[in-house]
């Protein structure tokens, strides 16, 4: 009879134990996978400030990684398509906020169509703005004599290619760097290629 | 009774708890994906709840679409279901960046094509569950491995002065159950 009753209440303790536990597991991942460190965690440090991930959209991509990628940048194409570098921070290690200005500089790609695209990290999408801007790409932006380009990112207006930020200060905000079909040889040393300085240039 | 119960409890708890984290932990990594796209999808086929329908992103620019979607595209996209048939696609690929993508239900990007990687100008493709279903030539295949999932059409606009060609572009697009 005792025993009878001591498997009973070990039944129920399982039971209770593993519905609280899976409750909790279930609410810990959702919000370990939808955090800050969500996303970004996918990719890995590449060259100066920029971030690269070849698990973005592919069948590859870890149970983890594809969950990630889910919540905070679904419909992407696969590596295959496109290589993806993100930015949190400038070349000094500080993070991308409203409260400062930044001059991004960068070459062209070899690469059917590349894009900077500027989002506000907490809601994911872009910051809403008077210019109705959130990107330059390769077939808009204007280059520089030697080849180059530069984006100003700014809360005040900017001559040039202009980027807005938040009006409010201490927002965060990442970017975002697309390559579209780009060519055998980019893709193959897509963790090597040169990549856009982001300098720090007032706060 | 207590006493001889408290080492039963304490070990059921502790066999429990690790349990139902493990089990709770792998259906939210299972679950996540397919539950953003059953999401989308939702707002794709509207109350109506029309699969299968092509439906094209009319306006350039920032719209707050989906996380980190990218502003330089004119979308036209597809919230399939081939329970009842294939999907085929018909229309021109566009002078600037094209593509065609189709993410399973998972999110996991299955098939892509660009229009450098298409013949001329036009292209003809079929969306099907299986290898056993019939496409009419000269459409080709493209075998979906789930019976839902999205497709995708990408055309990368410089400015707003390309739009009236966009949507005559998307216009001259046909979507097809066969």
């Amino acid at each position: 009879m005792q025993i009878k009753h001591s498997l009973l209440l070990g039944s129920a303790s399982f039971l209770v134990a593993a519905i609280a536990a899976g409750w909790v597991s279930v609410a810990l991942t959702k919000a370990g996978l939808a955090g800050p460190k969500g996303f970004e965690s996918s990719f890995e440090a590449v060259n100066g400030a920029w971030m690269y991930s070849d698990k973005v959209g592919s069948p590859a991509a870890s149970r983890t990684e594809r969950a990630r990628v889910a919540l905070g940048g679904p419909l992407a194409l696969s590596s295959e398509e496109t290589i993806y570098f993100m930015a949190l921070e400038d070349d000094g290690g500080d993070q991308l906020t409203s409260s400062c200005d930044y001059r991004i500089t960068g070459q062209s790609f070899d690469t059917r169509w590349w894009s900077l695209t500027l989002y506000d990290s907490e809601t994911q999408v872009f910051v809403p703005n008077d210019t109705n801007r959130a990107s330059w790409n390769s077939r808009a932006i204007g280059y520089n004599a030697d080849g180059s380009w530069t984006v100003m990112i700014s809360n005040e207006q900017q001559p040039g290619h202009w980027l807005p930020v938040h009006q409010e200060s201490d927002k965060r905000f990442d970017l975002l760097l697309r390559l579209y079909n780009p060519s055998a040889e980019t893709r193959r040393l897509a963790r090597t290629l040169p990549l856009p300085t982001i300098e720090k240039a007032q706060c | 009774m207590l006493t001889r119960a408290l080492p039963i409890v304490v070990m059921a708890v502790l066999v429990g708890s690790a349990f139902g984290a493990l089990l709770g932990w792998n259906l939210t990594l299972e679950r996540v994906p397919v539950a953003v796209m059953e999401a989308i999808e939702a707002k794709m086929i509207g109350p109506d709840r029309q699969w299968n329908k092509c439906v094209h992103e009319r306006q350039y620019g920032p719209l707050p679409r989906v996380a980190r979607s990218n502003p330089d595209s004119m979308v036209t996209r597809v919230a399939y279901d081939l329970s009842e048939g294939s999907l085929r696609l018909r229309g021109e690929t566009w002078a600037d960046y094209w593509s065609l993508s189709v993410y399973q239900q998972n999110t996991d990007n299955v098939f892509v094509i660009n229009a450098q990687q298409i013949q001329g100008r036009t292209f003809d493709f079929t969306l099907s569950p299986s290898q056993d279903s019939p496409v009419r030539s000269p459409s080709q295949r493209i075998i979906s491995p789930t019976t839902k999932g999205i497709l995708l059409i990408r055309r990368f606009v410089v400015s707003e002065d390309d739009v009236p060609a966009v949507h005559a572009n998307q216009d001259s697009m046909t979507c097809e159950l066969v």
